[in-house]
Protein backbone atom coordinates (compact mmCIF):
# COMPACT_ATOMS: atom_id res chain seq x y z
CA UNK A 1 0.00 0.00 0.00
CA UNK A 2 1.63 3.04 -1.39
CA UNK A 3 1.95 5.95 1.46
CA UNK A 4 -0.63 9.46 1.44
CA UNK A 5 0.67 12.31 1.11
CA UNK A 6 0.98 14.17 4.09
CA UNK A 7 -1.88 16.66 3.19
CA UNK A 8 -4.29 13.62 1.64
CA UNK A 9 -3.52 12.45 5.60
CA UNK A 10 -5.21 15.72 6.41
CA UNK A 11 -8.23 15.05 4.59
CA UNK A 12 -8.63 11.68 5.03
CA UNK A 13 -8.92 12.52 8.75
CA UNK A 14 -11.67 15.43 8.46
CA UNK A 15 -14.26 12.38 7.17
CA UNK A 16 -16.99 12.19 9.42
CA UNK A 17 -17.65 8.53 10.71
CA UNK A 18 -21.08 7.00 11.45
CA UNK A 19 -21.37 6.25 15.42
CA UNK A 20 -23.52 3.06 15.35
CA UNK A 21 -25.81 4.13 18.23
CA UNK A 22 -28.67 1.09 17.39
CA UNK A 23 -27.40 -1.76 19.88
CA UNK A 24 -27.16 1.28 22.40
CA UNK A 25 -30.57 2.39 21.43
CA UNK A 26 -31.78 -1.31 22.22
CA UNK A 27 -30.59 -1.64 25.33
CA UNK A 28 -31.53 1.52 27.04
CA UNK A 29 -35.08 0.81 25.15
CA UNK A 30 -35.37 -2.38 26.79
CA UNK A 31 -34.44 -0.95 30.27
CA UNK A 32 -37.05 1.38 29.96
CA UNK A 33 -39.53 -1.09 29.23
CA UNK A 34 -38.22 -3.45 31.84
CA UNK A 35 -38.48 -0.92 34.91
CA UNK A 36 -41.72 0.75 33.45
CA UNK A 37 -43.27 -2.48 33.62
CA UNK A 38 -41.48 -4.09 36.92
CA UNK A 39 -42.29 -1.21 38.91
CA UNK A 40 -45.49 -0.65 40.77
CA UNK A 41 -46.64 1.54 38.26
CA UNK A 42 -48.20 4.96 39.10
CA UNK A 43 -49.68 3.76 42.15
CA UNK A 44 -48.00 5.15 45.32
CA UNK A 45 -47.74 3.02 47.74
CA UNK A 46 -48.27 4.61 51.81
CA UNK A 47 -48.24 2.66 55.19
CA UNK A 48 -50.38 3.01 58.04
CA UNK A 49 -48.30 2.55 61.28
CA UNK A 50 -50.20 0.01 63.92
CA UNK A 51 -49.22 -1.21 67.08
CA UNK A 52 -49.20 -4.45 68.70
CA UNK A 53 -51.34 -4.43 72.40
CA UNK A 54 -48.80 -4.11 75.20
CA UNK A 55 -49.51 -6.21 78.14
CA UNK A 56 -48.35 -5.31 81.66
CA UNK A 57 -45.70 -8.03 83.28
CA UNK A 58 -47.68 -8.45 86.84
CA UNK A 59 -43.91 -9.81 87.45
CA UNK A 60 -42.13 -6.22 87.05
CA UNK A 61 -44.26 -4.11 88.58
CA UNK A 62 -40.88 -1.46 88.35
CA UNK A 63 -42.13 -1.05 84.45
CA UNK A 64 -45.15 0.49 86.03
CA UNK A 65 -45.61 3.44 87.59
CA UNK A 66 -49.06 3.74 89.31
CA UNK A 67 -48.60 7.41 90.55
CA UNK A 68 -47.66 8.58 86.97
CA UNK A 69 -50.79 7.01 85.88
CA UNK A 70 -53.10 8.70 88.27
CA UNK A 71 -50.97 11.95 87.41
CA UNK A 72 -52.39 11.34 83.66
CA UNK A 73 -55.90 10.98 82.72
CA UNK A 74 -56.45 7.71 80.65
CA UNK A 75 -58.57 8.67 77.94
CA UNK A 76 -58.37 4.94 76.49
CA UNK A 77 -60.49 5.79 73.46
CA UNK A 78 -61.95 2.70 71.56
CA UNK A 79 -63.80 2.44 68.73
CA UNK A 80 -65.09 -1.17 67.57
CA UNK A 81 -66.37 -1.22 64.16
CA UNK A 82 -69.43 -3.79 64.17
CA UNK A 83 -71.80 -5.12 61.29
CA UNK A 84 -74.48 -2.50 63.13
CA UNK A 85 -71.82 0.54 62.33
CA UNK A 86 -68.88 2.55 65.07
CA UNK A 87 -68.92 2.39 68.75
CA UNK A 88 -66.83 4.83 69.99
CA UNK A 89 -66.00 4.32 73.94
CA UNK A 90 -63.75 5.89 76.75
CA UNK A 91 -63.15 5.66 80.46
CA UNK A 92 -66.65 6.95 80.40
CA UNK A 93 -68.19 4.48 79.27
CA UNK A 94 -69.89 4.42 75.47
CA UNK A 95 -70.31 7.66 73.81
CA UNK A 96 -74.08 8.00 72.33
CA UNK A 97 -75.61 5.20 74.82
CA UNK A 98 -78.31 5.95 77.72
CA UNK A 99 -79.51 3.71 79.76
CA UNK A 100 -83.00 3.54 78.76
CA UNK A 101 -84.76 0.50 80.16
CA UNK A 102 -88.16 -0.95 79.32
CA UNK A 103 -90.95 -0.87 81.55
CA UNK A 104 -90.12 -4.43 82.41
CA UNK A 105 -87.19 -3.31 84.01
CA UNK A 106 -85.06 -5.67 81.57
CA UNK A 107 -82.71 -3.21 79.51
CA UNK A 108 -82.76 -2.89 75.98
CA UNK A 109 -79.65 -3.34 73.56
CA UNK A 110 -77.73 -0.79 73.28
CA UNK A 111 -77.45 0.78 69.51
CA UNK A 112 -74.09 1.89 67.83
CA UNK A 113 -72.74 5.68 68.54
CA UNK A 114 -72.77 5.59 64.73
CA UNK A 115 -75.19 3.32 63.53
CA UNK A 116 -74.66 2.21 59.77
CA UNK A 117 -76.16 4.31 56.91
CA UNK A 118 -79.62 3.03 55.47
CA UNK A 119 -79.84 4.86 52.66
CA UNK A 120 -78.44 1.91 50.70
CA UNK A 121 -80.49 -1.32 50.16
CA UNK A 122 -77.27 -3.10 50.56
CA UNK A 123 -76.53 -2.06 53.75
CA UNK A 124 -80.07 -2.63 55.03
CA UNK A 125 -79.57 -5.91 54.21
CA UNK A 126 -76.47 -6.68 55.54
CA UNK A 127 -77.54 -5.07 58.60
CA UNK A 128 -80.83 -7.39 58.32
CA UNK A 129 -79.06 -10.21 57.95
CA UNK A 130 -76.43 -9.23 60.74
CA UNK A 131 -73.71 -9.89 57.73
CA UNK A 132 -70.05 -7.30 57.58
CA UNK A 133 -71.46 -4.61 55.55
CA UNK A 134 -69.63 -3.11 52.58
CA UNK A 135 -67.42 -0.12 53.20
CA UNK A 136 -69.83 2.58 51.72
CA UNK A 137 -72.38 1.96 54.37
CA UNK A 138 -70.25 3.17 57.32
CA UNK A 139 -70.53 7.10 58.44
CA UNK A 140 -66.73 7.94 58.61
CA UNK A 141 -67.68 11.52 58.35
CA UNK A 142 -69.70 11.64 61.16
CA UNK A 143 -66.74 9.11 63.26
CA UNK A 144 -64.45 12.21 62.21
CA UNK A 145 -66.52 15.01 63.45
CA UNK A 146 -66.91 12.95 66.81
CA UNK A 147 -63.18 12.66 66.59
CA UNK A 148 -62.72 15.76 66.38
CA UNK A 149 -65.11 16.82 69.91
CA UNK A 150 -62.87 14.15 71.92
CA UNK A 151 -59.91 15.98 70.96
CA UNK A 152 -60.83 19.37 71.57
CA UNK A 153 -61.91 17.55 74.59
CA UNK A 154 -58.34 15.47 75.54
CA UNK A 155 -55.63 17.46 73.44
CA UNK A 156 -52.73 16.01 74.34
CA UNK A 157 -54.37 12.06 73.65
CA UNK A 158 -53.08 10.44 70.51
CA UNK A 159 -53.53 7.16 71.27
CA UNK A 160 -56.42 5.32 69.87
CA UNK A 161 -57.67 1.03 70.36
CA UNK A 162 -59.53 -0.08 67.16
CA UNK A 163 -61.25 -3.83 67.39
CA UNK A 164 -64.08 -5.23 65.34
CA UNK A 165 -66.19 -8.11 64.56
CA UNK A 166 -64.28 -11.13 63.01
CA UNK A 167 -65.36 -10.96 59.61
CA UNK A 168 -65.12 -7.16 59.02
CA UNK A 169 -63.26 -6.71 55.53
CA UNK A 170 -59.65 -4.88 56.32
CA UNK A 171 -60.72 -2.48 54.32
CA UNK A 172 -63.32 -1.37 56.56
CA UNK A 173 -60.12 -1.16 59.46
CA UNK A 174 -58.32 1.41 57.10
CA UNK A 175 -60.59 3.71 56.25
CA UNK A 176 -61.79 3.59 59.99
CA UNK A 177 -58.20 4.14 60.82
CA UNK A 178 -57.99 7.06 57.93
CA UNK A 179 -61.14 8.62 59.52
CA UNK A 180 -59.83 8.98 63.51
CA UNK A 181 -55.98 9.86 62.24
CA UNK A 182 -56.35 13.46 60.95
CA UNK A 183 -58.64 16.34 59.80
CA UNK A 184 -58.14 18.98 57.88
CA UNK A 185 -53.97 18.66 58.58
CA UNK A 186 -54.70 18.92 62.20
CA UNK A 187 -53.32 15.86 63.76
CA UNK A 188 -56.43 13.31 65.87
CA UNK A 189 -55.95 10.28 67.41
CA UNK A 190 -53.10 8.72 64.96
CA UNK A 191 -51.16 6.14 67.67
CA UNK A 192 -53.27 3.14 66.66
CA UNK A 193 -53.27 -0.18 68.58
CA UNK A 194 -55.16 -3.13 67.29
CA UNK A 195 -57.38 -4.96 70.23
CA UNK A 196 -58.53 -8.77 69.69
CA UNK A 197 -62.18 -9.08 67.93
CA UNK A 198 -64.91 -9.15 69.51
CA UNK A 199 -67.53 -12.17 69.38
CA UNK B 1 -42.52 -4.57 -18.81
CA UNK B 2 -44.71 -6.07 -22.02
CA UNK B 3 -46.93 -3.22 -23.01
CA UNK B 4 -49.80 -5.47 -23.46
CA UNK B 5 -50.25 -6.16 -19.74
CA UNK B 6 -53.66 -5.38 -18.38
CA UNK B 7 -53.48 -1.89 -16.72
CA UNK B 8 -53.55 -0.80 -12.86
CA UNK B 9 -57.01 -0.65 -11.46
CA UNK B 10 -57.97 2.80 -11.34
CA UNK B 11 -55.62 3.69 -13.23
CA UNK B 12 -56.95 4.01 -17.14
CA UNK B 13 -54.49 4.01 -19.89
CA UNK B 14 -54.96 7.16 -22.46
CA UNK B 15 -53.88 6.06 -25.68
CA UNK B 16 -50.15 6.73 -26.31
CA UNK B 17 -49.39 6.66 -23.11
CA UNK B 18 -47.72 3.17 -22.29
CA UNK B 19 -45.47 1.91 -19.55
CA UNK B 20 -42.42 4.58 -19.04
CA UNK B 21 -43.95 7.23 -21.42
CA UNK B 22 -44.93 10.49 -20.13
CA UNK B 23 -48.73 11.98 -20.98
CA UNK B 24 -47.52 12.78 -24.36
CA UNK B 25 -45.28 10.35 -24.99
CA UNK B 26 -42.76 13.01 -25.25
CA UNK B 27 -39.02 11.44 -24.29
CA UNK B 28 -38.17 15.02 -22.91
CA UNK B 29 -41.39 15.43 -20.56
CA UNK B 30 -40.65 11.91 -19.10
CA UNK B 31 -36.49 12.97 -18.23
CA UNK B 32 -38.15 16.13 -16.90
CA UNK B 33 -40.13 14.50 -14.12
CA UNK B 34 -37.46 12.00 -13.37
CA UNK B 35 -35.65 12.00 -10.15
CA UNK B 36 -32.15 13.06 -10.90
CA UNK B 37 -29.89 10.51 -9.28
CA UNK B 38 -26.97 11.68 -9.29
CA UNK B 39 -27.84 14.22 -6.65
CA UNK B 40 -29.62 11.79 -4.23
CA UNK B 41 -28.98 11.96 -0.98
CA UNK B 42 -29.91 9.30 1.60
CA UNK B 43 -31.45 11.14 4.43
CA UNK B 44 -30.06 9.73 7.80
CA UNK B 45 -32.47 10.51 10.85
CA UNK B 46 -30.73 12.17 13.80
CA UNK B 47 -31.52 10.04 16.68
CA UNK B 48 -29.25 11.88 19.04
CA UNK B 49 -32.36 13.87 20.69
CA UNK B 50 -33.92 10.62 20.83
CA UNK B 51 -31.21 8.96 22.39
CA UNK B 52 -30.39 11.82 24.73
CA UNK B 53 -34.26 11.88 25.97
CA UNK B 54 -34.07 7.96 26.59
CA UNK B 55 -30.71 8.21 28.67
CA UNK B 56 -32.61 11.11 31.08
CA UNK B 57 -35.77 8.78 31.17
CA UNK B 58 -33.58 5.84 31.94
CA UNK B 59 -31.65 7.68 34.47
CA UNK B 60 -34.48 9.11 36.13
CA UNK B 61 -36.29 5.90 36.37
CA UNK B 62 -33.13 3.77 37.87
CA UNK B 63 -32.87 6.44 40.74
CA UNK B 64 -36.69 6.04 41.25
CA UNK B 65 -35.76 2.29 41.74
CA UNK B 66 -32.26 2.38 43.63
CA UNK B 67 -34.12 5.11 46.37
CA UNK B 68 -37.33 3.33 47.03
CA UNK B 69 -36.08 1.46 50.21
CA UNK B 70 -38.51 -1.32 50.12
CA UNK B 71 -40.43 -2.72 46.83
CA UNK B 72 -43.72 -3.99 47.20
CA UNK B 73 -44.76 -5.90 45.30
CA UNK B 74 -48.31 -7.06 45.86
CA UNK B 75 -49.50 -10.20 43.95
CA UNK B 76 -52.21 -9.95 41.04
CA UNK B 77 -54.61 -11.64 44.03
CA UNK B 78 -53.54 -9.39 46.79
CA UNK B 79 -55.32 -5.32 46.04
CA UNK B 80 -55.04 -3.16 48.76
CA UNK B 81 -56.96 -0.63 50.17
CA UNK B 82 -56.88 3.04 49.54
CA UNK B 83 -55.69 5.38 52.28
CA UNK B 84 -54.94 9.39 52.58
CA UNK B 85 -51.45 7.81 54.75
CA UNK B 86 -48.87 10.21 54.11
CA UNK B 87 -45.64 7.74 55.27
CA UNK B 88 -43.68 5.93 53.20
CA UNK B 89 -42.91 2.46 53.53
CA UNK B 90 -39.72 1.41 55.38
CA UNK B 91 -37.54 -1.61 55.39
CA UNK B 92 -39.00 -4.46 56.87
CA UNK B 93 -39.58 -8.00 56.61
CA UNK B 94 -42.80 -8.36 54.38
CA UNK B 95 -45.95 -10.54 55.37
CA UNK B 96 -47.92 -10.52 52.95
CA UNK B 97 -52.09 -12.23 53.35
CA UNK B 98 -53.76 -12.71 50.36
CA UNK B 99 -57.27 -14.34 49.79
CA UNK B 100 -55.39 -17.70 48.91
CA UNK B 101 -52.16 -18.09 50.90
CA UNK B 102 -49.95 -16.28 53.68
CA UNK B 103 -46.15 -15.13 52.41
CA UNK B 104 -43.34 -14.43 54.78
CA UNK B 105 -41.25 -12.47 51.49
CA UNK B 106 -41.72 -14.96 49.41
CA UNK B 107 -42.12 -18.53 51.34
CA UNK B 108 -45.22 -19.66 51.73
CA UNK B 109 -46.34 -20.72 55.11
CA UNK B 110 -50.04 -21.26 54.89
CA UNK B 111 -53.02 -21.47 52.94
CA UNK B 112 -56.13 -19.50 53.03
CA UNK B 113 -59.28 -20.64 52.59
CA UNK B 114 -62.29 -18.47 52.79
CA UNK B 115 -61.02 -15.72 54.67
CA UNK B 116 -59.77 -18.61 57.27
CA UNK B 117 -56.50 -20.32 58.02
CA UNK B 118 -57.28 -24.11 58.03
CA UNK B 119 -56.94 -26.34 61.72
CA UNK B 120 -53.79 -28.18 60.50
CA UNK B 121 -51.59 -24.68 60.38
CA UNK B 122 -53.03 -23.75 64.11
CA UNK B 123 -51.16 -24.99 67.37
CA UNK B 124 -52.42 -28.00 68.50
CA UNK B 125 -54.60 -28.23 65.62
CA UNK B 126 -57.57 -26.24 67.25
CA UNK B 127 -59.69 -24.00 64.68
CA UNK B 128 -60.01 -21.55 67.71
CA UNK B 129 -56.15 -20.49 67.69
CA UNK B 130 -54.59 -17.41 67.39
CA UNK B 131 -51.54 -18.71 66.64
CA UNK B 132 -50.30 -19.86 62.90
CA UNK B 133 -47.33 -22.77 63.61
CA UNK B 134 -45.76 -22.15 60.03
CA UNK B 135 -45.82 -18.45 60.17
CA UNK B 136 -44.23 -18.22 63.99
CA UNK B 137 -41.12 -20.73 62.77
CA UNK B 138 -40.58 -18.73 59.09
CA UNK B 139 -41.00 -15.27 61.16
CA UNK B 140 -38.63 -16.70 63.97
CA UNK B 141 -36.09 -18.03 61.52
CA UNK B 142 -35.87 -14.41 60.14
CA UNK B 143 -35.76 -12.42 63.59
CA UNK B 144 -32.92 -14.92 64.26
CA UNK B 145 -30.94 -14.22 61.02
CA UNK B 146 -31.45 -10.61 61.34
CA UNK B 147 -30.38 -10.22 65.22
CA UNK B 148 -27.47 -11.97 63.76
CA UNK B 149 -26.83 -9.69 61.51
CA UNK B 150 -27.64 -6.75 63.92
CA UNK B 151 -25.20 -8.26 66.71
CA UNK B 152 -22.26 -7.50 63.90
CA UNK B 153 -23.40 -4.48 63.17
CA UNK B 154 -23.79 -2.81 66.27
CA UNK B 155 -22.58 0.74 65.37
CA UNK B 156 -25.48 0.80 62.32
CA UNK B 157 -28.68 1.92 63.98
CA UNK B 158 -30.28 0.63 60.72
CA UNK B 159 -28.92 -2.77 60.74
CA UNK B 160 -30.74 -3.69 64.27
CA UNK B 161 -33.42 -5.51 65.14
CA UNK B 162 -36.67 -3.79 65.67
CA UNK B 163 -39.16 -6.09 65.08
CA UNK B 164 -40.56 -3.98 61.76
CA UNK B 165 -43.22 -6.55 59.49
CA UNK B 166 -44.94 -4.74 56.63
CA UNK B 167 -48.51 -6.65 56.10
CA UNK B 168 -49.78 -6.64 52.71
CA UNK B 169 -53.09 -7.44 52.62
CA UNK B 170 -55.70 -8.11 50.58
CA UNK B 171 -58.55 -5.10 51.06
CA UNK B 172 -61.03 -8.02 51.81
CA UNK B 173 -58.91 -9.81 54.42
CA UNK B 174 -61.38 -10.59 57.72
CA UNK B 175 -60.26 -9.15 60.84
CA UNK B 176 -60.05 -12.31 62.62
CA UNK B 177 -57.17 -13.17 60.07
CA UNK B 178 -55.18 -10.35 60.35
CA UNK B 179 -55.05 -10.48 63.82
CA UNK B 180 -54.37 -13.96 63.83
CA UNK B 181 -51.26 -12.82 61.86
CA UNK B 182 -50.69 -10.03 63.80
CA UNK B 183 -50.97 -12.09 67.10
CA UNK B 184 -48.60 -14.82 65.72
CA UNK B 185 -45.97 -11.95 64.44
CA UNK B 186 -46.25 -10.71 67.64
CA UNK B 187 -45.29 -14.31 69.56
CA UNK B 188 -42.00 -13.94 66.92
CA UNK B 189 -40.81 -10.57 68.06
CA UNK B 190 -42.44 -8.73 65.89
CA UNK B 191 -44.64 -5.71 67.22
CA UNK B 192 -45.05 -2.66 65.01
CA UNK B 193 -46.40 -2.79 61.77
CA UNK B 194 -46.65 -1.44 58.84
CA UNK B 195 -49.89 -1.89 56.91
CA UNK B 196 -48.98 -1.40 52.95
CA UNK B 197 -51.82 0.70 51.65
CA UNK B 198 -51.99 2.92 48.15
CA UNK B 199 -52.02 6.10 48.95
CA UNK B 200 -54.96 8.18 47.60
CA UNK B 201 -54.56 11.20 45.35
CA UNK B 202 -54.45 14.76 47.09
Amino acid sequence: MAARKPSERSKSATEPVDLDIVPYMDIVFSLVAFILFTSTGLAQIGVVNVNAPRYQDPLDPGLSKPEDQENKKQLNLTVGVTYRGLFIAGVGGVLGQVDAETPEGAAEPKGPTIPLLTTDAVCRDALAKNQPPPMSCYDTDRLTREMVKIKNEFPQETKIIIYAQPDVPYEVLVQVMDATRDFEGRALFYDVVLSPEIA
Amino acid sequence: MNAQQPPAAGRPVQPGQGPGQGPAGNGEERERIRPKREGYHPIHLNMLPMMALFTVVLCALLKDYSSDPMQIQPSPDTRLPHSSTKLSPQKAVQLIISDRVILVGSRKVAEVKNGRVSAVYKKDNNKASMFIVPLYDELKKVADREKLIARYNKKKREMQFKGLVTIIADKRVPFRLLTEVLYTAGQAEYGQYKFAVIKKEE
